[in-house]
């Protein structure tokens, strides 16, 4: 079955591509000023991982892209809800598309509950990076503030 | 004309900046007649306008509509609207100039309707999933840009870009623009005013006419997404729906017997949370086991029963924004969140796994179900953990500026050292002390192996110690150390521990000698204080070396951004690398221990 959702995400694959493009905006605001080109291998590179997800089963390759995806998209200034919104909302598209090619068939079925999977994973290592990086922030607040009354200032040094 | 599978919804409202609503639906099921009408003029007239304009559109065609071809129809019913429009404006002063647009749809039979339209309402078809434009504007830009006179992108700053060039009203005649179109069972036609395209994005209306299984839902969603886009206009929509259901038979049995489905179960959900040890979640610390049942789970599943009753996810969202706010509100960490969130997890697949019994089709749609519903939680609480973070980050932001706050530098001067610094001359035993010091230092130096820049440094201080004239130098003295080492070469490491090995030979070498502790004393004051401003005009100098680095950071920083684009072009290389594998992987199986099976 595994194959065989593989076999139907490459059938579909350039459809979704397109749609994705076209709703880029709809995704996330800040797509939709993203030239087309740059757009589409961004959203390439998500496609070729969520494959790899539905062929490998493997979470650790998909974390690690996760992970990076994350920080490339903060460094961009993408709010993390926003992140883990278009990213629930790509593979909500691939779904669709799917749903609009093969009808209700078992096939259908079978890989929208392997998208939806997929989705749940994705979202989850997203949520999981984000409390990481919260756990990271909060303890360097306590540490700042265990310190800062102690804190010479500059000047304070040359007297 | 039957007309029996045509169904049609639809909306209207005021918007968030006008004060009255100047839109005008036109709803007749038994004619199959709609239409959406935007109408213009100062002092109330717009509205009165539109409302003209359709009542004059619904009367024509009531009377003659089993008597005239459907396209002549509309367009004299159109016409006949134009000429009662102009006729109200000319008869009353307050409202001269008045008009309306109109986009009017007729249904002639279960798969034809005619359009017609003045002005720029717009008619769209869906058709594949995609939603195409019917009708085209008329207004003075458009004209303009069909006789090529400007281009797409003067227009969108062109002056007259919102003026008609045609409308009901202007005249007591209008030309009136037709489409035809045949549909198939399925597919919509939309009517709106210009409230909607200019407020929402083409995507966004195209996803939600097209993903909305409920043509009234999507009604209600347009007027929505217009409002959130700004509402700067009134917004109307009409949605047609032909031919048959088009809620695909699957999400239909999700509606209704899979709600009843979960929600028969619910017994069942509950026994897997106990027996999975709900009530020991910290969370539930101050409920007592049967309330966090029912709180927890009992709300979780009610939630889910009614997402699927209504193919919605809003009752989970709530859920989860209540149950995971007010953990993380009492100060809560994300762990045990995540294990509770597991366990209804695993509880919830325990039902579907009994469910699965019942058909393997109708088990799989509810587990995607279920499983999207877990997905909003997991962005619910991604969207708290989000909000926590700004938080702390804009906490640490006021912790780093604190300490300037207190002592602003610019109260003070910002290099001491810069400032005429007047020291005494040392009493001549003090003198004597430093000056008898410096030989005993220089062995010192020699002999725990001298660091280069060292000797220099002795010097500066024994001369400072004793010689008032000395005591601004030291920027001077530090600058000839500080070309001996340039810091791109030697850092500045070597010359600092130069610098503090004088330091040390010299204070030595002071109490090794046979003078009153007063004399040392003396002396060591004077040259600790000539070593700390050496000490300080170094520092500066590293301060100053570090400005053209600062420059350095910004082209580094530039070169970031190119560097992070190719890491992205490398993203790309290697997802293709591993759909490579991949494949291989899928095409090839292999056994433990690597080798093929089909060898």
């Amino acid at each position: 079955m595994v194959g065989s959702h593989a076999e139907l995400f490459d059938s579909i694959r350039e459809d979704v591509l397109t749609r994705l493009v076209e709703v880029r905006g709809s995704i996330d605001h800040a797509y939709a000023t993203v030239a087309e080109d740059v757009i589409r291998e961004q959203f390439c590179v998500v496609l070729d991982k969520m494959r790899s997800y539905l062929v490998t089963q493997n979470p650790d390759l998909y974390r690690s892209f996760a992970t990076r995806w994350l920080a490339m998209r903060t460094g961009q200034g993408f709010a993390p809800e926003n992140i883990i919104h278009s990213m629930v909302a790509l593979g909500n598209v691939v779904s669709d598309v799917a749903k609009a090619r093969f009808g209700p068939t078992p096939e259908y079925f079978s890989f929208a509950r392997a998208m939806a999977h997929l989705n749940f994973v994705a979202t989850r290592m997203l949520v999981e990076l984000l409390a990481e990086e919260v756990k990271r922030r909060s303890e360097q607040h306590n540490m700042l503030s265990r310190k800062a009354p102690a804190q010479k200032t500059l000047m304070e040094f040359g007297k | 004309m039957t007309r029996l599978t045509i169904r049609a919804h639809g909306k209207t409202h005021t918007g968030n900046v006008r004060e009255a609503n100047e839109d005008s639906l036109l709803m007749d099921p038994k004619l199959g007649l709609y239409g959406v009408l935007d109408g213009m003029g100062g002092h109330s007239a717009g509205d009165v306008a539109s409302q003209r304009a359709r009542d004059a559109i619904h009367e024509y065609v009531a009377a003659r509509h089993q008597s005239m071809a459907p396209r002549d129809l509309l367009t004299a019913a159109l016409n006949a609207a134009s000429a009662a429009v102009h006729s109200e404006a000319k008869r009353r002063r307050d409202r001269q100039g008045m008009g309306t647009t109109a986009v009017v749809c007729l249904v002639i039979d279960d798969k034809h309707v005619v359009i017609a339209h003045v002005g720029d309402s717009r008619a769209y078809m869906l058709r594949d999933r995609r939603l195409h434009q019917l009708t085209e504007d008329h207004t003075v830009v458009a004209e303009l840009i069909a006789n090529g006179a400007i281009s797409a992108e003067e227009a969108l700053h062109h002056p007259y870009k919102s003026v008609l060039s045609r409308n009901l009203g202007a005249k007591p005649a209008t030309k009136v623009d037709l489409t035809e179109v045949t549909l198939q069972p399925g597919e919509r036609i939309m009517l709106c005013s210009d409230g909607l395209n200019g407020y929402a994005s083409a995507e966004a209306v195209e996803q939600i006419v097209a993903g909305s299984e409920d043509a009234e839902q999507s009604t209600v969603d347009l007027i929505e997404i217009a409002l959130r886009g700004g509402g700067g206009d009134n917004v109307s929509v009409v949605v047609l729906e032909a031919g048959k259901q088009v809620v695909p038979r699957s999400t239909l049995i999700i509606q209704t017997t899979g709600a009843d489905a979960w929600w028969r179960r619910r017994s069942l959900f509950m026994g897997a949370c106990r027996e999975r040890g709900l009530a020991r979640s910290p969370i539930c610390a101050v409920l007592s086991p049967e309330e966090a049942l029912e709180i927890v789970a009992g709300n979780l599943c009610e939630a889910i029963y009614h997402d699927l009753e209504q193919n919605s996810g809003i009752n989970v969202w709530t859920y989860a924004e209540n149950l995971a706010k007010g953990w993380f509100d009492q100060g809560g960490d994300f762990r045990p969140l995540r294990d509770m969130l597991d366990l209804l997890g695993s509880a919830a697949a325990a039902v579907i796994a009994d469910i699965a019994s019942g058909g393997q089709q109708f088990s799989v749609a509810l587990e995607i179900s279920i499983t999207r519903s877990l997905t909003t939680i997991e962005m619910v609480v991604g969207g708290l953990l989000a909000e926590r973070l700004r938080g702390i980050e804009a906490a640490l932001v006021k912790l780093h500026a604190r300490a300037p706050t207190q002592q602003p530098v610019t109260d003070h001067p910002t290099i001491p050292y810069m400032q005429a610094v007047s020291i005494e001359a040392p009493a001549p035993n003090v003198a004597a002390c430093i000056d008898q010091a410096i030989p005993l230092a220089l062995v010192s130096v020699q002999d725990q192996g001298e660091k280069a820049g060292a000797r220099e440094c002795l010097e500066y201080a024994a001369n400072s110690s004793f010689d008032a004239t000395h005591g601004n130098d030291a920027v001077l003295a530090a600058r000839e150390l500080f070309g001996m080492r340039a810091l791109e070469e030697a850092g500045i490491g070597p010359l600092l521990d130069a610098a503090d090995q004088a330091r040390r030979a010299h204070i030595e070498a002071l109490n090794q000698l046979d003078h009153p502790a007063k004399v040392r004393a003396g002396a060591v004051r004077l040259v600790a204080l000539a070593h700390k401003r050496l000490f300080l005009a170094i520092s500066q100098l590293v301060v100053d070396a570090g400005a053209p680095i600062s420059d350095e950071l910004h082209r580094a920083s530039e070169r970031t951004s190119q560097l992070r684009q190719q890491v992205a072009q490398g993203e790309r290389k290697l997802a293709k690398m591993e759909k490579k594998f991949v494949t291989l992987v899928d095409r090839e199986p292999t056994d433990i221990s690597g080798t093929s099976r089909h060898k």
